[in-house]
């Protein structure tokens, strides 16, 4: 009878197993890191994407209000409301947006992504709101307009 | 026989899991970013129906002014009142379908002149004087406009409309027109305490008549119309006069805001009071000078409230 230690009859099954798993397991994980940061990436310019087309509407309707603020050749409206029901939330996250003198700042934590709408406008704009339905009025005693949740 | 055990497989299973949430959660992004991509491409300008809306009233009700002004009709202001209300109405109408509602109305009404010398002939006024005023103490102009008749006009240049402000002595704005080879020129010269500014626009007239629009700034033939950007309409004026009023030969109009008494020239019911059926020569017609009209547009996007001055052809300021 043979030793047992020299005895290598019958190991090719359990080592087969084992590179099998080993390998499946390995494929496995490098499929899933892949998967994982190609959606990263995606998600990351997808909300980019978002936040800077929100951006551009609210510039819009900024600009809009702005020329209808004017408009009035005897001075400024006595009332001046503009509505847009932009997106809560992004693909991922909710969002905020800031309005100062001369851009539109968007910011949204996860992904970490801010993205900067320049703005052109002759009134003074201020405003910082969450995602969601907005509305841009005219505050006649400081002659600037502003950007309030709806 | 081989003993059946349950776990087997597991990993195959959880892996295949997990690549496919990573591929639903890749689709519903790409999904996402075709949305985006589809908002961003469509019409966004909330702003745009209410200016469309304030700037259709204006034009009619600028159109009704002028038109009806030139009526001599002694009630034009209530027609005029009128006819903003139906066009307050028409135009509701039309907004209406675009899911907004309007209110046009009338705030204010400023009363003023036409002057108008409506058959062709020398700028004399109806005494032959070649120099005069029209009138004085003028709050504002609007719609001064020549019809030049090239070929009697002089190539001399003599004639020409003062802008005077008569208070400070000195500053006054002349508007000189003649004829100049071939071309209808006008020169500007503004005169103030710091000297003379001289500045000239011209226009070919091709032997036809030429229409110089002073507080528009600009000429327009039958074949082109050329603008004077260099131009400037004066600030402060009071007195309107002609100079050297037999070398112009044509027509001509403007509407001054200004009270009956501060008129120098004939009203026309003057005229036609001592029995002249079809008076020709300068004269003034009352007339409504502007007009400041409440405007209000409601949609859903915009709310919007505003008055709005309708004076058509007034220089800018």
């Amino acid at each position: 009878m043979r030793e047992l230690r020299i005895d290598d009859r019958g190991v090719t099954i359990p080592v087969g197993y084992v590179i099998t798993l080993a390998i499946a397991a390995v494929l496995f994980s490098v499929l899933i890191a892949a998967g994982g940061s190609v959606l990263d990436r995606e998600a990351e310019s997808t909300v980019e994407n978002e936040l800077e087309i929100i951006g551009q509407e609210v510039a819009a309707d900024l600009a809009a209000a702005d020329r209808l603020a004017r408009a009035g050749e005897s001075g400024r409206p006595d009332e001046l409301v503009i509505r847009n029901e932009i997106p809560q939330r992004t693909a991922s996250a909710e969002y905020r947006l800031n309005v100062t003198g001369d851009e539109i700042r968007l910011e949204t934590n996860d992904p970490d992504v801010t993205v900067t709408i320049p703005l052109r406008t002759t009134l003074d704009v201020r405003g910082s709101v969450d995602g969601g339905p907005i509305r841009i009025v005219y505050d006649p005693s400081a002659d600037e307009l502003e950007v309030v949740s709806a | 026989m081989a003993e059946i055990r349950r776990d087997r497989g597991q990993l195959i299973l959880v892996a295949g899991l997990v690549l496919a949430v990573l591929f639903v959660s890749l689709a519903l992004l790409v999904n996402t970013a075709i949305y985006t991509e589809n908002i961003a491409t469509r019409g966004n300008a909330p702003g745009a129906s209410a200016l469309e809306y304030q700037g259709a009233a204006v034009t009619t009700v600028g159109g009704l002014i002028d038109a009806q002004n030139d009526d001599e009709d002694a009630n034009a202001r209530d027609v005029i009142d009128d006819g903003i209300s139906s066009t307050g109405e028409r135009l509701d109408d039309q907004f209406a379908r675009r899911g907004a509602t309007t209110e046009l109305g009338i705030n204010e009404t400023t009363d003023g002149f036409l002057i108008v010398q409506r058959d062709s002939g020398n700028f004399t006024n109806r005494d032959g004087d070649t120099d005069y005023t029209h009138v004085d103490d003028v709050q504002a102009t609007r719609n001064f406009v020549f019809e030049i008749d090239q070929a009697s006009t002089s190539s001399n240049p003599d004639f020409h409309a003062v802008l005077n402000d008569t208070n400070s002595g000195t500053n006054e704005s002349r508007y000189y027109i003649y004829e100049d080879g071939g071309n209808i020129t006008v020169r500007l010269e503004i005169e103030d305490t710091g000297g003379v500014e001289q500045m000239e626009c011209s226009i070919q007239h091709n032997a036809e008549n030429v229409t110089v629009d002073l507080t528009e700034a600009e000429l327009e033939s039958n074949q082109e119309t050329v603008l004077c950007r260099d131009f400037e309409w004066p600030e402060e004026y009071d007195a309107i006069e002609y100079r050297n009023a037999d070398d112009g030969f044509g027509t001509y109009r403007f509407t001054v805001d200004a009270d009956e008494s501060n008129l120098v020239i004939d009203t026309l019911d003057d005229l036609l009071g001592l029995g002249l059926t079809d008076p020709d020569g300068p004269y003034a017609i009352k007339a409504v000078y502007d007009v400041t009209l409440d405007i209000r547009y409601d949609s859903p996007a915009v709310s919007y409230e505003t008055t709005v001055r309708v004076a058509p052809g007034e220089p800018d300021a």
